[in-house]
């Protein structure tokens, strides 16, 4: 079988391509490093069966980042293989700088092709700048539109038609050429000018704008704005009109429909299809509307290339918590879901910087935790729901800040180099933010409902059964759940939320989070029109006061995050990491949530303890600060940049 | 013509690449096109970090990196 294996530079629009070939939804976006694991998939050209790979992007067969080396290696071991051809996919507006890889392709011998992508962005004469290349790597060049499925399909059938005639000699390779690589990186773009120097092709340009965005007054307003406004959607009216909709109407109409016929049948199979089809899958369907949205408006704002202009206007704070630009992509990824989140931290280039920053994703609350803030905030805070969310968020990012900030002070000042290419400011495709947004919604919904409906199921049978297997209205006795839930419940007293409840929708929800809301409602019995008014009532399993409502949001905010998400952080960082997160993450919830109750209450000791606390840490940081003053700069280091924060 | 590093030149310049001095990652700057003989145009120093244009494409640096690319100013 042929296989045509996509390779380039970062951001040319492999994954692009490899989409609209494969008719696949591959997270695509406008920023380096999207793509960090191989992809593949069969398809048929033509009657014949081709296997099309899409890689993570790569500067140089000399892979230097995490996800570099899965390339690296991927092409090393697809090229010895028969019937592989390198499709070679180039940036038509940034020739300069991706024919680099294709002078390197031509050196080591590998049999490839070149795509020109993103040709309808150029401008000038494009048949001779083909030509040019033709000549020059003695292959094939075309000119397509990534996003065109037409142009992708015969781009393919051509490939495909001419492989036939490629040689593959595998004696020919040869990886290890670099021995001197500044020579070569020096000769090979040199190379690259004087084969672009007749070729007259250029790019519209929006230098006003990049100005514009580049200005940090302008750019951090703006980037505030934004978040701001993608809040208010999402938590404001518009999300909550359309999740309404969907509660009237399917909820309200569909599934109470089934459920009646349960009844009808048998009063313990309606009860069963009431709690898990209304109560537990029926109150995370309500609340998918928001989160589409919210998908929506962050696919948005990565298709226009706002993303890589905010990590550059965001390095300077970033980099004094020990963060670094690059950092934002991984973050602003967190909002949707942590579990890929981590995955694109493999995009940061130091391993200390990748820690940090996977480690702090978790205070970036995930889309999961959307509905159960929802609820919770609307209790008491109705009018200011998305201002109570919003402050939420806004506590949980600072208090991120503040902790990277404190564990900055200790250390040796590392110097993360930062380099950074800047995407084209690109007007968005309305039909690529729907492919995505589709994609999202899918497997947000796949991995939700499966879960959460075997989670409810898992929760009905333990709260309807004692542990002899007896009907708890038949036998007078506690059900498991609540035997089991009641040993726990007094660790959260002290926050408010002492209830066996609370403990169940939090044990449940490390899981997934998707499951708090479920399990609150499958507790009180009620469906989500009623979880409200059900969580405020004392004489509820569960119920809330102005200050416990407050406490459970913040510690709803902070608390360790999902098991799927603890999973990727032990397979891309390791096991301790992974128990470190989970541990402290509880504790700091725990630590956070206990000083809003007690303060919300009036607790003048909770108070006083924070106060010393506070007084604590200023002390520390300012010794800290002291003792960094009596530090002397290396002398090795000449020029005022250059401090490397070895003591002398 | 005098060697200055990246930093003390100003927004708007338009430099040569005359030495790359010693970087954390020298091989990845070597990739993206900052060899010696390269043109850039400055766009914008800050005191963190410093935006260059090299054919097309700007590129974001930060303040010690771009302190050790060493260039010439272009008349």
């Amino acid at each position: 079988m042929r296989t045509i294996v996509f390779v380039g530079n970062p951001n040319t629009g492999k994954t692009t391509l490899f989409n609209t070939l494969t008719k696949s939804s591959e997270h695509a976006s406008n920023w380096h490093g999207v793509t960090v694991s191989e992809k593949n998939k069969e398809i048929n050209i033509n009657g014949q069966s081709v296997c099309a790979v899409d890689l993570p992007g790569l500067n140089s067969l000399c892979a230097i980042s995490p996800e570099e080396k899965i390339s690296v290696d991927a092409i090393k071991n697809y090229a010895y293989k028969n019937d592989t051809i390198f499709a070679l996919v180039c940036d038509a507006g940034n020739l300069n700088k991706n024919l680099f890889l294709a002078f390197e392709f031509k050196e080591v011998g590998l049999p490839f092709f070149i795509i020109l992508n993103m040709a309808n962005e150029i401008k000038g004469d494009k048949e001779t700048l083909v030509k040019t290349l033709e000549k020059e790597f003695l292959t094939k060049c075309f000119l397509v539109d990534g996003r065109k499925r037409k142009q992708v399909k015969a781009l393919a059938c051509e490939i495909c038609k001419i492989s036939k005639d490629v040689s593959f000699d595998k004696k020919s390779f040869n990886f290890n050429s670099n021995f001197n690589f500044e020579k070569m990186a020096e000769n090979r773009f040199k190379n690259v000018e004087k084969l672009l120097e007749n070729t007259h092709i250029y790019v519209p340009k929006t230098e006003k704008l990049n100005k514009l965005l580049f200005n940090p007054y302008i750019s951090i307003p703006l980037f505030l704005t934004i978040f701001l406004g993608i809040f208010w959607i999402v938590f404001g009216p518009a999300g909550s009109f359309l999740s309404g909709l969907l509660e009237k109407y399917l909820v309200g109409g569909l599934l109470e429909s089934i459920v009646a016929k349960g009844y009808a049948t048998k009063p313990l199979l309606g009860a069963f299809l009431e709690a898990v089809l209304i109560t537990g899958v029926g109150s995370v369907i309500c609340f998918l509307p928001q989160i589409i949205l919210l998908f929506m408006l962050l696919s948005l704002l990565e298709d226009i290339g706002l993303l890589a202009r905010f990590a550059y206007t965001l390095d300077a704070p970033f980099r004094r918590v020990g963060l670094s630009g690059r950092s934002v992509f991984s973050i602003l990824s967190g909002f949707g879901c942590t579990t890929s989140s981590v995955l694109i931290t493999r995009n940061l280039e130091n391993n200390r910087l990748r820690v940090r920053t996977a480690l702090s994703l978790p205070f970036f609350g995930c889309s999961a935790k959307v509905p159960v803030l929802l609820v919770v905030a609307s209790l008491f805070f109705k009018k200011y729901k998305f201002l109570c969310v919003f402050g939420v968020y806004i506590f949980s990012i600072l208090l991120c800040f503040f902790i990277l900030f404190l564990t900055t002070l200790g250390e040796r000042k590392h110097r993360q180099p930062f380099l950074m290419e800047m995407p084209r400011l690109r007007l968005p495709s309305l039909k690529k933010i729907a492919i995505d947004t589709k994609a999202n919604f899918f497997s947000f919904f796949s991995r939700t409902l499966g879960t959460v409906l075997l989670l409810c199921v898992v929760m009905f049978f333990m709260q309807s059964f004692d542990f002899t297997f007896k009907l708890v209205e038949t036998s007078g006795k506690k059900s498991m759940l609540e035997t089991l839930a009641n040993f726990l419940a007094p660790i959260f007293s002290p926050l408010g939320f002492g209830f066996y409840g609370v403990v169940v929708a939090l044990l449940f929800g490390l899981v997934a989070k998707e499951m708090l809301v479920s399990s609150l409602a499958l507790i009180n019995g009620v469906a989500l029109s009623g979880l409200a008014a059900s969580l405020v009532s004392s004489s509820s399993p569960i119920f809330f006061t102005a200050a416990s409502s407050l406490s459970f949001l913040v510690f709803c905010m902070l608390f360790t995050p999902c098991i799927p998400s603890l999973n990727m952080i032990k397979a891309e960082l390791g096991r301790k990491y992974a128990v470190f997160c989970a541990f402290f993450q509880f504790f700091l919830a725990y630590l956070c949530s206990f000083f809003t109750y007690q303060l919300a209450k009036g607790n003048m000791i909770a108070l006083w303890i924070l106060v010393a606390l506070l007084v604590a840490i200023f002390i520390y940081i300012m010794l800290k600060w002291r003792s960094k003053r009596g530090e002397h700069r290396c002398y090795g280091c000449t020029n005022k940049f250059g401090t490397c924060g070895r003591k002398n | 013509m005098e060697k200055i590093s990246l930093m003390q030149t100003k927004a708007g310049q338009y430099v040569k690449i005359v030495q790359i001095g010693m970087l954390d990652m020298r091989r990845r700057f070597l990739e993206m096109g900052f060899v010696v003989g390269t043109n850039l145009t400055i766009i914008k120093l800050t005191k963190h970090s410093a935006l260059v244009k090299r054919a097309n494409t700007i590129f974001a640096l930060d303040a010690y990196s771009a302190s050790q690319i060493f260039v010439e100013i272009n008349l």
